[in-house]
């Protein structure tokens, strides 16, 4: 396993914390509480990486998702009205026939990999240290990562021209 | 080391000078708005249009030093940092049908959004970043650029499927869109995790040197592909991917929908092209059956949906769904065989199809534009061939050019593509595609049918009137408005001129009656006076009719410049 040492125990607790965070998240009926679950699911994500050995992958998770991204959702939330429509109309009744499929397929999925013989991880993506991070970020993924800045634009603009008051003219 | 780098930056530099110039213009077009007044707005249209003509122009440039221009022989393609992209004539071929989908879109785009009054700048903004990540799925060479790319494409896309705010279709095309694109982009990416995975290493060349290895999983794989599949169904509209496609397309603004069906549908088949044919090729065993459930079940499913459809703007979509369904017989093709006749059937086909759909939706925005109370159904089309009898016409061209029939384009498309699954050993898979190919000609010509040899309508058509929209005032306006423009109209139009009248015949009944139906932009009078300045859509669609003729009449220049293109492409 990556990251030496594979704490079962651990996992399977924090593992069952995230599914559970999770299912809070699309369950809740209220949005506030759906996203204090989400903030819990980021955070127990964050440990997921931690036991893993993955530590600037937690910190990262922490920084950005347990952090910005929790508190831009909640401020959205809150300068946002929340609909009084009837709530039937975010829930139909596919879930009959979606749940089953999902878990069929997630297991399907699940036991085909473990059972496969994928490779191993190598040295780099183990221990990917800060240095060795960015001096990839900036070499051999500088492509990418300018390219992903452009993607960061069009979202904003995005949101712009979506959100914007209509100008009259 | 440190200069070492630097040098192979400044290499790359030429590698992606159609993506910079692309890019630079999107910001260039976002700072000219800002010290552009109300009333030079209208130059944006330009600019961007400028900056698509000079990203080509560098693409031509970078073509030619390839030697010999359109022959076969030419020098290596250049890989650019550490092989993320490429640039080779297969990324230029598709550099230069971005370039012309977009500058067809902004043709199409500039009176139907002018007519709406809707601000500009940021549409020309949103529509280079989309080609500039549609450029970077073409020259992607490598897992992570390839899906910054993908990103890089989609998400302007959901931005401008909901353009039009004030019509609630168009935000549920953009919701739609979006979400599912959302969720098909995670998958795709779960599926280049598990490509990774079995390959070690996200690169293609090695993707593809690590296939070859005997150890691998092919449990593993199958996983991989299907996901990979399903990511790239979504965005293809490849049935059962395909829910999305008829709400996005019939609630985007028209010129959005176009761009949606070509260039998008283009870029994903380009991107997804390579990466089949240079780096998960010898895994063809895995993925080629995939591919084959996938397109014998979106061209069966396609025409038939589109059988019944009333509204032209969803048929249209169901019908692009089907012919995502004989694009995927090219890629198929190449998997079988492993050499790049299929994948060269591709690209002529694509190539073909912008230009027919941009013709056939380019006159729905045409339509649109002449009559502002048009709904885009089949019965406003009755007389349509008397009426207004050259529109008519080149809608009949694309409609045939659609349905496969010679000498057009979409026949040498299509002739191509089937001749490639046949050559293949599929011939079971062109016989599927030729059936379906019939049964699509009923719903393509029943257009055909509708414009020469129903008659037209003497009165608006019952329940018209209610579908009018209740604000007397601006009913009044148009109506003025109309008798205004009817006057000064050349006779030539007649077409319109009729309807407008018909409108303003029916005014007193639409005033008095306050409607139930709900308001939606694409049925709000547009302002009048602006629809008189439509020739950016003739253009566009004197551009679409001239190619559909000229490839449909010498599809040679085309055929080798698709061959020259994929020469290099990986494989065989």
């Amino acid at each position: 396993m990556p990251g030496g040492d594979f704490h079962p125990v651990y996992f399977s607790i924090v593992a069952a914390w995230i599914l559970v965070a999770g299912i809070g998240v699309v369950a809740s009926r209220s949005v506030v509480r759906a996203a204090v679950s989400m903030v819990l699911c980021f955070l127990g994500v964050a440990f997921a990486f931690a036991l893993l050995n993955s530590a600037l992958l937690a910190i990262v998770q922490i920084l950005i998702y347990v952090g910005a991204i929790s508190v831009v959702i909640i401020f959205g939330i809150m300068l946002t009205e929340t609909p009084a429509g009837p709530r039937q109309q975010f829930f139909n009744r596919q879930s009959v026939i979606a749940a089953p499929l999902v878990v069929a397929t997630a297991v399907l999925v699940a036991v085909i990999l473990v059972s496969g013989d994928l490779l191993t991880a190598g040295e780099t993506a183990v221990n990917p240290g800060l240095r060795q991070l960015s001096s990839l970020l900036f070499n051999r993924y500088v492509l990418p990562f300018e390219l992903v800045s452009l993607v960061l634009l069009a979202a904003m603009i995005g949101a712009i021209v979506l959100a914007r008051r209509e100008d009259r003219q | 080391m440190d200069a070492q780098a630097a040098t192979a930056v400044n290499n790359s530099i030429e590698v992606i000078l159609p993506l910079i110039v692309v890019s630079a213009g999107a910001l260039a077009v976002l700072v000219a708005d800002l010290f552009l007044g109300p009333r030079t707005k209208g130059l944006l249209a330009w600019l961007a249009a400028a900056v698509l003509v000079v990203t080509m122009a560098v693409a031509v440039g970078q073509w030619v030093t390839f030697s010999g221009g359109l022959s076969f022989s030419g020098r290596a393609p250049e890989a650019g940092f550490a092989d993320m992209v490429v640039m080779d004539k297969f990324g230029l071929f598709f550099v230069l049908l971005f370039g012309a989908a977009g500058l067809l879109t902004v043709l199409l785009g500039d009176a139907y959004l002018a007519a709406r009054g809707a601000a500009r700048g940021e549409f020309y903004a949103l529509l280079l970043l989309v080609i500039a990540g549609m450029i970077g799925l073409a020259t992607a060479t490598d897992l992570i650029s390839f899906f910054v790319a993908f990103e890089l494409m989609s998400l302007p896309t959901y931005v401008l499927a909901g353009y039009a705010r004030r019509d609630p279709l168009a935000g549920e095309a953009s919701l739609k869109y979006f979400i599912n694109g959302a969720f098909s982009s995670a998958i795709l990416l779960f599926g280049f995790a598990v490509l990774y995975a079995i390959s070690g290493s996200t690169t293609f060349s090695a993707i593809s040197a690590g296939l070859e290895e005997p150890s691998l999983g092919q449990g593993a794989a199958m996983v991989g592909f299907v996901l990979i599949a399903a990511g790239f169904g979504f965005k293809i509209a490849a049935v059962p991917f395909h829910g999305w496609a008829p709400d996005a397309y019939q609630g985007a603004p028209t010129p959005v929908t176009t761009f949606m069906s070509v260039g998008i549908k283009a870029a994903a088949f380009a991107g997804f092209l390579r990466l089949f044919a240079a780096a998960v090729l010898p895994a063809w065993e895995v993925w080629t059956p995939i591919l084959m459930v996938l397109a014998v079940v979106t061209m069966i499913v396609g025409n038939v949906l589109a059988l019944p459809q009333r509204n032209i703007k969803r048929l249209l979509a169901y019908s692009s769904i089907a012919h995502a369904g004989y694009l995927l017989l090219g890629i198929i093709a190449l998997g079988e065989t492993g050499d790049q006749y299929g994948s060269s059937a591709v690209l002529v086909y694509l190539v073909a199809y912008t230009f027919m759909n941009v013709g056939a939706f380019g006159m729905l925005v045409f339509m649109r534009n002449s009559r502002p109370f048009f709904r885009y159904t089949l019965e406003e089309l009755r007389g349509y061939g008397r009426t207004a009898p050259l529109p008519a016409l080149a809608l009949t061209l694309f409609m045939l050019s659609l349905t496969g029939i010679p000498p057009t384009a979409g026949f040498w498309g299509k002739f191509y593509l089937f001749s490639a699954v046949v050559d293949a050993g599929q011939t079971w898979l062109a016989i599927v595609a030729v059936v379906m190919s019939a049964v699509s000609a009923f719903y393509y010509l029943r257009i055909v049918w509708y414009m020469y040899f129903e008659a037209a309508p003497d009165v608006l058509i019952p329940g018209e009137s209610t579908a009018l929209p209740a604000s007397a005032g601006a009913v009044a306006a148009v109506a003025q408005g109309d008798h205004r423009e009817v006057a000064e109209r050349p006779a030539g139009d007649a077409g319109s001129s009729t309807v407008m009248s018909t409108i303003a015949a029916d005014d007193p009944a639409a005033r008095a009656e306050p409607s139930a139906a709900p308001l939606h932009a694409d049925r709000q009078p547009i302002d009048a006076h602006l629809v008189e300045t439509d020739t950016g859509t003739v253009a566009a669609l004197l551009v679409a009719a001239a190619g559909v003729l000229f490839i449909g009449i010498w599809p040679q220049g085309l055929v080798w410049a698709a061959q020259g293109a994929v020469r290099l492409l990986g494989g065989g």
